[in-house]
């Protein structure tokens, strides 16, 4: 007996993003230090930056979750990153390196 | 990090190491599948310092090559997908135990299923369900993510056959993903969350009736009388799975997941409650249907066979609600908020609603003392409560720049004072209850984690 059935799976909508372009070395360069506020997240997101300025120089590092100042994006576990925020955000640094907790 | 990346500049994440299908499922679904992410061995939620930075050294390299390197990643099941609308497929069966098993087998290598066997979703039977709404079937009722998923009303019928739904039971599923839709109802955060949580859909109205859900003994829980409860709350699931492309491990990263996520679907028992039924208290006409969808987790069955006033029955309800570090008290640090498709446009909504599912015997208690449903709720609001102190120790809230509150500023007075308790949550209506099941000494306790909406049922 040949049975016909139908696909319960859905299509997708069609939405790419290219890669942004890649840094040729971190020197001199500003890194955003992103963290969803999760537990741990800023001390694995702070190790990265103590291993980024032992090896590169002129490093400096902005930090992004938690942000209580006015205006600043308020970015946590439930707050993420926006497209508006992402172009502030890109205003200001160079890269963004970002820790979860999970 | 992809929006990240839309805007121009790299970005790498640091991820557990359980969690890699996810990430890939997620940044799959955001478009750029080789978004770079390196991943350590465990989460670093409640780890020691030295034990966080011990595992981010040895990842060292790999993050640097991450904003200096494009990653190449398979990408083999793309953001596109493979599969076209409603693609035919031809299965052959026969008497022997395979034959008869060969749809399932060939369902569970697609992985379309939840894992246990499906009706068979023909297209006579797709056309049959359809007779259950007046919905168009290329209607798009909602993107659903986190695979950014399609959901028509045919895909959802075909969902529908295969949980074992009835035509007079889809307007019920359909309003469920009219909830799903509204940004309030959170879903992304529902579907991709390490924490455990499922859909509840909450029915209230004619169409209960209409649909076959029992609201009396046993209603959640298996049997043939729960056969519209079952298969309306499977849907859901089988829905979230095909369309929303939430597969267990990938989509779906909930650390261990819930028996409760295979689908929960209860009605109001609104002939027997003491009370105005919940769609009602929201502001719809008492003969309107209803459907309301909930983010919970748990359930706490909470035993009371000793109270013998109202206040003993809610006192301890109240009891087995919160605890700590659980997020009581977080509204003072503003709404939570939805985010919303690939701009991920933030929407502002209250939450969590917590789900109380009370024995019509227990509703029976506060309303013979002449409590009404919102007074039961002002004594849970009132006498739930948590510390300020400990809660502003674990986290500040956000202050202008002369230092006062930006939310709830009315509290700010209490801050210098060590034994002050503030309310758990924000409004006494956050203690959502629901009176359904059979009528003894019981209630069940749902924790809400993310959204909440409501929606009325088109009626066929």
């Amino acid at each position: 007996m040949k049975v016909q059935v139908m696909s319960p799976a859905a299509d997708r909508m069609d939405f790419k993003v290219p890669p942004a372009p890649r840094l040729q070395s971190l020197n001199g360069k500003t890194i955003g230090l992103y963290n969803n506020m999760t537990g741990g997240a800023d001390i694995a997101v702070d190790r990265v930056a103590e291993h980024i300025s032992e090896r590169y120089t002129d490093v400096k590092f902005e930090r992004y979750g938690g942000d209580l100042r006015s205006g600043r994006p308020i970015l946590s576990r439930g707050v993420h990153i926006d497209d508006d925020e992402a172009a502030q955000i890109a205003t200001e640094v160079d890269a963004v390196i970002g820790a979860t907790a999970h | 990090m992809v929006a990240v990346e839309k805007a121009g500049i790299p970005a790498v994440g640091i991820a557990a190491r359980s969690f890699a299908r996810a990430w890939q499922s997620c940044v799959d679904g955001w478009g750029q599948p080789t978004t770079a992410f390196v991943t350590i061995p465990h989460a670093t939620t409640g780890q020691q310092a030295d034990f966080i930075r011990n595992m981010v050294d040895e990842q060292i390299e790999d993050i640097i090559r991450g904003l200096t390197e494009v990653q190449i990643t398979a990408n083999v099941n793309g953001p596109n997908g493979t599969n076209k609308s409603s693609e035919l497929f031809t299965v052959e069966m026969d008497p022997s135990q395979s034959g008869l098993n060969a749809v399932n087998h060939f369902f569970a290598e697609r992985d379309w299923s939840d894992g246990m066997p499906i009706i068979p979703p023909t297209p006579e039977s797709i056309e049959n369900m359809l007779k259950g709404t007046k919905r168009q079937p290329n209607e798009v009722v909602m993107v659903m993510e986190p695979g950014f998923g399609l959901a028509t009303v045919e895909k959802i019928a075909i969902n529908a056959v295969m949980a074992g739904c009835q035509p007079e039971q889809f307007s019920v599923l359909l309003a469920a993903i009219d909830c799903l839709g509204q940004p309030e109802s959170n879903h992304r955060d529902m579907q991709v969350s390490g924490h455990t949580e499922a859909p509840l859909i909450l029915v209230n109205g004619p169409v209960a009736k209409k649909a076959g859900i029992n609201v009396g003994t046993a209603a959640m829980g298996p049997g043939v009388v729960n056969t519209a409860n079952t298969a309306i709350g499977r849907a859901l699931r089988l829905c979230l799975i095909n369309i929303g492309y939430c597969k267990a491990g990938t989509g779906d990263p909930n650390f261990i997941g819930l028996p409760t996520k295979f689908g929960m679907c209860i009605a109001e028992n609104e002939e027997v409650s003491p009370w105005q039924p919940y769609h009602v208290d929201l502001g719809f006409d008492n003969d309107e249907s209803v459907v309301t969808l909930v983010t919970v987790t748990g359930p706490t069955d909470i035993i009371d066979s000793g109270s013998r006033s109202a206040e003993d029955t809610l006192s301890n309800l109240a009891s087995m609600m919160f605890y700590p570090n659980a997020g009581s008290g977080g509204y003072l640090r503003g709404r939570q908020s939805a985010q919303v498709g690939h701009t991920n446009k933030r929407v502002p909504y209250q939450g969590p609603y917590h789900p109380i599912i009370l024995s019509p015997s227990r509703a029976v208690i506060m309303a013979e003392a002449g409590m009404s449903k919102h007074d039961a709720q002002v004594w849970l609001h009132e006498h739930c409560r948590t510390s300020l102190k400990e809660l502003l120790a674990k986290r500040d809230v956000p202050r202008d720049a002369d230092g006062r509150w930006i939310y709830h500023q009315e509290m700010q007075r209490l801050e210098e004072d060590p034994n002050a308790t503030i309310p758990c949550l924000e409004s006494p209506e956050q203690y959502l209850l629901f009176v359904t099941g059979g009528s003894t000494h019981y209630a069940n306790f749902f924790y809400g984690t993310y959204g909440i909406a409501s929606q009325s049922v088109e009626m066929t």
